[in-house]
């Protein structure tokens, strides 16, 4: 039987999927590594165990699943996380860690671009937020921080660009990917030059721009003989996660959004057009030439969950980490809308969309005498989902959208998506038989599309089987909208205060 | 290891199969291939020395383990990856 591949390389862990032709799913295995915090602003990962990680499940899923069965594998298609940044030598070999999209290292160099005339041009022409996580402000960062490394550095690869240049010898990266790293013109898919010299560096310092259709030439002989892969295999170099996750969650087109909650999250809409915002607080993203994902990131989603569950989860029966934040949804649903007035700003890593500040740190307000755990259980819920919403308004002030598709670990739960119902005001669609995650669903509709088997994405993405089981109450959206004024106004009001305590943390 | 942590040998082999999908010595190869790896790359180092430097008995021994994982020997390798780039 012919199959389909996806390699998802995620922030924190390897997901290798196969589909049959019909979209069924055949079989998943994943592995995962770690990230490294030298310093609270850094976030990095070792390139190398990335990549023998990403050999060894592939070549134990292929010897379990794949080869036994016989099945033919047709084609193999990537994504990855955005904004990660990996300098190499002349050599080729990696110079240090690679910094992944959380690192906030580049946060002045970052903020002194935002309030530069030249930041303003740089987001129109290339649409990404002049944020730490864009790897324009990470290569600046180098520059003006770590000459040695800088001058050593022939090339920045991102971690997917090197993972392919070990397999294939090609130095490449997909629009999709690129356009998330700050130097893209994507209006006209080329480098930008303004962004470029802000860097300090040229074009030859990237890889080459290609379609996230390109298919490099084949894997080296070793690869093929150690996996068992033929070279007629079509290998597709991918996009990036987000843009994967929108295309497999079925939202294409307009009317609909995608609200993804996993570490972190984001609120998506897709359209043939760039969106630009004035203030410069959402981003846009190339899937394929045309076809634009706008929207915003959150930094604090599944994240926060794990953080809570950690500190205030009851492990005294020695529950895992995940049966722990089962019980701590079942306990927030004993609460009512709103938590009887207890507000939760989530801000614990900072915040990306819409407001943009890395000092924005997490604060439980309203709290009085009655409040208990379970109050701040649904709180902290709660406040997360405020944060989606705060996006999705944002969004809504350039493009309604009437309906939302929910993936990720945590959309999954009931109680989260009813809440996102109620919250928003809007009908949720989760998909139906959710065996495989949306990315590895989008890496098959995107590699079923170039096949020839979907005449376009539009078509493929209409083979996504959704259901609309959450339905808004009405009663509680005029709660959640009661409590979100005041979340609203106290994210914009504690501005100083943010910065004042986020020094203070610096310091300590 | 187990020991260390205080779990039995079953549950803390599961437990770091879920997280890295290998079994608790296939973890640590996999760490000690990766470091293997950055070795390789700098031409100042010579392969007997990678191979006791990131925990293996022998050259030979790290030779086996590294083609299974990797498709290559350790020289192969290195000479695949110290040419220039472009």
């Amino acid at each position: 039987m012919d199959c389909i591949v996806t390699i998802e390389i995620g922030t924190g862990a390897i997901r290798v999927t196969a589909f049959d032709m019909n979209s069924s799913l055949l079989g998943s295995a994943k592995g995962s590594y770690p990230t490294f915090h030298a310093r609270p602003d850094y976030s990095e990962q070792d390139p190398e165990q990335i990549f023998i990680t990403m050999l060894y499940i592939l070549k134990n899923f292929l010897n379990e699943k794949i080869h036994p069965q016989k099945h033919n594998i047709v084609s193999i298609c990537f994504s990855s996380a955005m904004h990660s940044v990996l300098p190499i030598d002349k050599f080729g070999a990696p110079i240090g860690n690679a910094m992944v999209w959380s690192d906030n290292r580049a946060k002045i160099e970052a903020e002194d671009l935002k309030n530069s005339e030249l930041g303003k041009s740089l987001y129109k022409v290339t649409g990404t937020p002049l944020h730490a996580m864009s790897p324009l402000n990470k290569i600046t960062w180098l520059k003006n921080n770590d000459s040695e490394r800088f001058k050593a550095s022939k090339k920045f690869l991102s971690i997917k660009a090197y993972i392919i240049q070990q397999l294939t010898d090609e130095y490449v990266i997909d629009h999709s990917v690129a356009s998330a790293t700050g130097f893209l013109n994507i209006h006209q898919l080329r480098w930008e030059e303004e962004a470029l010299k802000r860097a300090g560096i040229t074009k030859q310092h990237l890889p080459e721009l290609v379609s996230v259709l390109y298919s490099p030439k084949s894997l080296k002989k070793e690869y093929q003989t150690l996996l068992g892969l033929h070279d007629k295999i079509k290998i597709i170099v991918g996009s990036s996660d987000g843009c994967m996750a929108t295309l497999g969650a079925g939202v294409w087109g307009d009317g609909k959004a995608t609200i993804t909650i996993e570490e972190s999250g984001a609120v998506r809409v897709v359209g043939k057009e760039v969106i630009q915002d004035e203030q410069q607080r959402i981003f846009n993203y190339i899937l394929t030439e045309g076809n634009y994902v706008t929207g915003g990131p959150t930094n604090n989603a599944g994240s926060t969950f794990e953080w809570y569950a950690k500190q205030f989860g009851d492990f005294t029966r020695d529950y895992e980490l995940e049966e722990c934040i089962e019980n701590m949804i079942l306990d927030a649903a004993k609460v009512s809308p709103g938590s009887e007035g207890l507000i939760f700003l989530p801000y614990l890593q900072g915040e990306r969309a819409p407001m943009w500040n890395p000092n924005a740190r997490g604060v439980y307000f309203g709290l009085n005498i009655k409040h208990e755990l379970k109050h701040f259980v649904r709180a902290t819920i709660e406040g997360v989902l405020f944060a989606f919403y705060s996006i999705g308004k944002t969004l809504q002030e350039h493009r309604g959208f009437k309906s939302l598709s929910a993936n990720g670990t945590y959309a999954s739960f009931p109680l989260l998506t009813q809440i996102i119902a109620d919250i928003f005001n809007l009908p949720v669609h989760i998909k139906m038989n959710s065996g495989s995650d949306s990315v590895a669903c989008g890496g098959f509709l995107l590699s079923a599309t170039e096949l020839g088997m979907y005449k376009s994405l539009d078509e493929a993405a209409q083979k996504v089987k959704l259901l609309a089981n959450f339905h808004p109450d009405f009663h509680n959206h005029s709660i959640y909208m009661k409590h979100f004024e005041i979340f609203e106004r106290l994210g914009v009001k504690l501005h100083d205060e943010f910065a004042a305590i986020a020094r203070l943390q610096q310091d300590t | 290891m187990a020991a260390i942590v205080g779990l039995g040998i079953t549950a803390f082999t599961e437990k770091v199969k879920n997280y890295s999908g290998f079994s608790p010595l296939n973890y640590l190869i996999n760490i000690r291939i990766s470091e293997a790896i950055k070795l390789l790359k700098r031409p100042d180092v010579n392969v007997t020395d990678i191979a006791l430097d990131t925990g293996f008995y022998s050259s030979q021994h790290f030779a086996t383990t590294f083609k299974k994982l990797t498709g290559y020997t350790p020289s192969e390798f290195r000479k695949k990856n110290i040419t220039p780039t472009e």
